[in-house]
């Protein structure tokens, strides 16, 4: 009874906690057509630009928060988008070589300047306490997790149905070419959708980097974690990518509650391994991006 | 006056010249087919125009602005549009949406709502004869559907220029006389100028007033419809085929 409840709970964190990290990069998967590899660096830019503003630079929380996401905008589009995606669209090899090479500057450039040795501190938690549900306790800071996924997805999915803008990024994911044709300025869509894709893992960092450990390497697993999302989810479509989310939440706890600890990310592996051998469209009903 | 004028045009693909050195002249209102083998040149030459490809070499002008080197969207809010070979539609959108994307985007129209973006689709999807379809996703209408609502998506962008690129493949002889009918009717009701290629012969000689003839990447003919048939050198290109 107690692992069910644990089980339940820690599948809604946890299924919450994916779906902020591979929002982002599910768009971009939709949208562009593209495996955007340096993904895993917005989140060292998430963090250490956060702690950079606070500890380095020493503005207050609110200046910090908003100096963070220009910081990631910058980032997106001056490094990620326009001097790489714009130019190597149609040459995937030297498009992945480059994001990669990218995130792992980024890496090291954090490994640098803040070693993990030297610790962050990010003063972003609304709530310090633990919160008991039942038999299970989890930090209360989780449940603005939760909210967050919520609401970002819910922002998402209104955008992408309701707006002239979503509108158009619907069209492009679904035909390039004819977007092009009938007047679409697909270059500024894509630039759009980069911006927006940064917007869930900003948040996500600040919300959890107060109970998290930080360290400069930690982009790789984040990224992991995103592409399986997006694979199982069907590359790109956001409906599926919230169902994968869940349901990576559910493996993971099942598995750390039933099972073993620490065969939770093996199985997480294996369960996409077999999806993208027999179902390689992913759990996604459509191509559209919702 | 002239709408459309390419000068010395040449487009090459790695070593094959798909289009070379083409010059032609299209006037306000005409209506000019477009002929040759497969591979000719014909769609590559309609890329060009539309902005899709750049050539390496010549001129491309619209409507006195030289639009070689403009982006598709570009072109297409300067007037011209085009519907394509193998239809190209937004699949996962109904028939009606397929069509708003061309209301919003083609031209600058950054008050339009979605709304009322979906409210002159349905008046381009009336006037093609899917509007009874207009909730249908494009992905289940039929080949001859498509093919209308190209032609609606292409009257969307309030085009001055439509390019057609075969409305007539794949469709059956009813289908293709309510094909044409459909182009007869933008032609009187929007005065719009058109460059249409067709491998049905009987079409072209009816329905155009001008006719030129692409074969490897050159223009060898051009003239009246009733001048083309009997050309012998457009005879050769179309037989030559057949007969080496
Ligand atoms: N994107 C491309 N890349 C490389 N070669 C191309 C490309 N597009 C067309 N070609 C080549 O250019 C030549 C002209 O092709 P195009 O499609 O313009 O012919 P077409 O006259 O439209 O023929 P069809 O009647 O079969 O439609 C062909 O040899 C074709 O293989
Ligand atoms: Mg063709």
């Amino acid at each position: 009874m107690d692992a069910i409840q644990s089980i339940l709970v820690y599948t809604v964190v946890l299924g919450s906690l994916y779906l902020l990290i591979a929002l982002g990069f599910s768009l971009i998967c939709g949208v562009l057509g593209i495996f955007n590899l340096g993904y895993g660096a917005t989140f060292l830019v998430a963090i250490y630009g956060m702690w950079m503003l606070l500890s380095t630079i020493g503005v207050n929380l609110w200046v910090a928060i908003i100096g963070v996401f220009i910081l990631q905008f910058l980032f997106t589009l001056g490094i990620i988008y326009f001097p790489i995606v714009k130019r190597y669209m149609e040459k995937e090899e030297l498009l992945l070589t480059s994001l990669l090479l990218v995130s792992l500057i980024v890496e090291e450039t954090v490994n640098h300047f803040y070693p993990v040795t030297a610790g962050v501190d990010i003063p972003t938690a609304i709530f310090s306490h633990t919160l008991q549900l039942g038999s299970v306790s989890i930090p209360a800071q989780m449940l603005i997790v939760i909210i967050a996924a919520v609401l970002i997805t819910a922002f998402f999915v209104y955008f992408l149905m309701k707006t002239r803008i979503g509108f158009k990024i619907r069209a492009i994911s679904q035909q390039l070419e004819a977007s092009r044709l009938l007047g679409v300025r697909v270059e500024r869509v894509y630039a759009l959708a980069m911006i927006l894709s940064v917007v869930p893992p900003t948040i996500c960092m600040l919300i959890i980097a107060p109970i998290w450990a930080i360290e400069p390497n930690m982009g790789h697993s984040l990224l992991q974690t995103a592409i399986l999302v997006t694979i199982l989810g069907g590359l790109g479509n956001l409906r599926g990518t919230v169902m994968a989310s869940f349901i990576v939440g559910l493996i993971a706890s099942s598995v750390a509650f039933l099972g073993n600890p620490r065969l939770v990310g093996m199985s997480i592996l294996l369960v996409v391994f077999f999806v993208m051998i027999f179902k390689p469209q992913g759990i996604a009903k459509s191509e559209t991006l919702w | 006056m002239s709408l459309l004028t390419i000068e010395n045009v040449t487009k090459r693909f790695g070593g094959l010249t798909a289009v070379d050195n083409v010059s032609m002249e299209i006037k306000e209102g005409e209506i000019v087919g477009l002929i040759g083998p497969n591979g000719a040149g014909k769609t590559t030459l309609m890329n060009l125009i539309a902005g899709t490809f750049n050539p390496e070499e010549g001129k491309i002008v619209f409507d006195g602005h030289d639009i070689t080197k403009l982006e598709p969207f570009q072109v297409c809010r300067r007037g011209v549009s085009r519907t394509y070979q193998i239809p190209r539609p937004f699949p996962d959108m109904t028939a009606l949406m397929n069509v708003g994307v061309g209301v919003l985007c083609g031209k600058k129209r950054p008050n339009m709502s979605l709304v009322d973006g979906m409210l002159d689709a349905s008046h381009c999807l009336e006037f093609v004869g899917l509007f009874g379809k207009r909730n249908i996703l494009a992905r289940d209408l039929s080949l001859f559907e498509l093919r209308a609502l190209e032609l609606a998506r292409a009257l969307a962008t309030t085009p001055r220029l439509i390019l057609i690129d075969e409305v007539m493949a794949g469709l059956n002889q009813a289908e293709g006389r309510v094909a044409i009918r459909l182009i007869e009717k933008i032609i009187e009701e929007f005065h719009v100028t058109i460059l249409w290629i067709e491998h049905v012969m009987k079409i072209i000689m009816e329905a155009t007033q001008r006719v030129v003839v692409l074969h490897y990447g050159e223009i060898i003919s051009s003239g009246l419809p009733g001048e083309i048939a009997n050309d012998p050198q457009v005879i050769e290109a179309y037989l030559g085929e057949k007969i080496a």
